[in-house]
């Protein structure tokens, strides 16, 4: 049973003050390692509804491991206010929506330190799900969300994912816009 | 040296773990190897594999060993993952040109593609014309492998004859080259 709109709440989480935010939350993952325990949980508990495929289970857990692991990967001691990331997920019947979110920098301010000409969170989205990022050294980080792109696609999934004030849509296709709104980090929706 | 990323786990996820793995593997399995032992990964047992974690492993290996072959790589995450390496990442896996892989999946995906068929040796031979032009002239031989088992055609049978075939790609690029040289 879907009992609260996840959505809603990942995005209060990361626009709210910090003091009104429910650290003891069962969606808070404050380290790596509480976000890990709860996707190997959460794929337990998928591979134990039928409606889901074993092979489709493992996929997503993939996805949303990249996902999760970029907001640590990329904020390590550079999170605006509150260390980790929020992680929830709801399934009913065959369908599934799991939702992350972070306060950390943000697609633009990550993707500024290796591309300074990026003009906006519009732009810096395209980059991020779009081209070959490269000039780490000595890591080739920053790819995680092509292969969440290309996944969405193959599988028909729907994924929406927000930084600052752009929103990308992607399902077979992938859409850009601007939004009214400003989400301090990242917001992302995955639905199948 | 055979590497099973099941003892590593079987959910592969984060960069730290990976990091981690790779420095436990550098310190063990693979110390003291020469850069063209034949490294063989085997995926079987691994039931989640992100791209993180690959790109601290996989990538580091593949740019480490000359020789390296990738087993059992059925599992959806694996496969994706190791799509994901050869399109974005600078390692070997993005070397082959997009045109010059449909070229070689085109000659694989044929049920005759080992019997010397002149109408096989005419889709081999197209390939290599492919690769030459798109200038794939150092294609390693496991991206044949990975070719040929995306093209569903690949069982232990054919392992010779895959690097037999591979062979014959180095020797064609050579001819050519000094075809090329001789116009000049």
């Amino acid at each position: 049973m879907i009992k609260r709109d996840l959505e809603k709440l990942a995005y209060k989480w990361t626009t709210i003050a910090v003091g009104d935010i429910d650290m003891s939350s069962d969606c808070y993952c404050q380290t790596r390692d509480i976000f890990q325990a709860r996707l190997d949980k959460m794929m337990g508990g998928l591979l134990g509804i039928k409606n889901f495929k074993e092979e489709d289970v493992y996929l997503i857990s993939a996805m949303v491991g990249e996902i999760g692991n970029n907001s640590f990967d990329h904020n390590l001691g550079k999170w605006t206010d509150i260390a980790g990331v929020f992680f929830g997920y709801e399934a009913k019947g065959d369908k599934l929506k799991i939702v992350l979110a972070d306060r950390g920098q943000g697609v633009l301010k990550t993707l500024k330190q290796i591309k300074p000409d990026i003009k906006n969170d519009s732009e810096a989205l395209k980059i991020a799900f779009t081209e070959k990022i490269s000039g780490r050294a000595p890591e080739n980080r920053g790819n995680g969300l092509k292969f969440v792109k290309e996944n969405v696609k193959n599988k028909k999934m729907h994924l929406i994912f927000i930084s600052g004030n752009a929103q990308a849509e992607l399902n077979e296709k992938m859409k850009i816009k601007e939004m009214k709104g400003n989400i301090k980090g990242c917001l992302a929706v995955l639905s199948l | 040296m055979l590497i099973e990323l099941k003892k590593f786990g079987e959910v592969l996820i984060s960069r730290p773990a990976g990091r981690e793995a790779y420095l436990a593997m550098r310190a063990h399995t693979l110390r003291g190897l020469e850069k063209d032992e034949l490294i063989e990964i085997d995926f079987s047992g691994v039931k989640v594999l992100a791209p993180s974690w690959a790109d601290e492993v996989i990538t580091k290996i593949t740019e480490k060993f000359k020789n390296v072959k990738l087993l059992n790589t059925e599992n959806s995450s694996v496969s994706a993952t190791l799509e994901t390496l050869r399109k974005y990442f600078e390692s070997k896996y993005g070397n082959i040109n997009k045109e010059t892989e449909e070229k070689l999946k085109y000659f694989f995906a044929q049920d005759t593609w080992h019997t010397e068929h002149p109408s096989d040796l005419e889709r081999f031979y197209q390939f290599v014309a492919e690769a030459y032009r798109n200038d794939d002239t150092n294609i390693a031989s496991d991206e044949f492998f990975r070719v040929i088992k995306e093209a569903g055609k690949y069982n232990d049978n054919f392992e010779d004859t895959v690097r037999e075939y591979h062979l014959r790609y180095e020797n064609a690029i050579e001819a050519i080259k000094v075809f090329d040289r001789g116009k000049l």
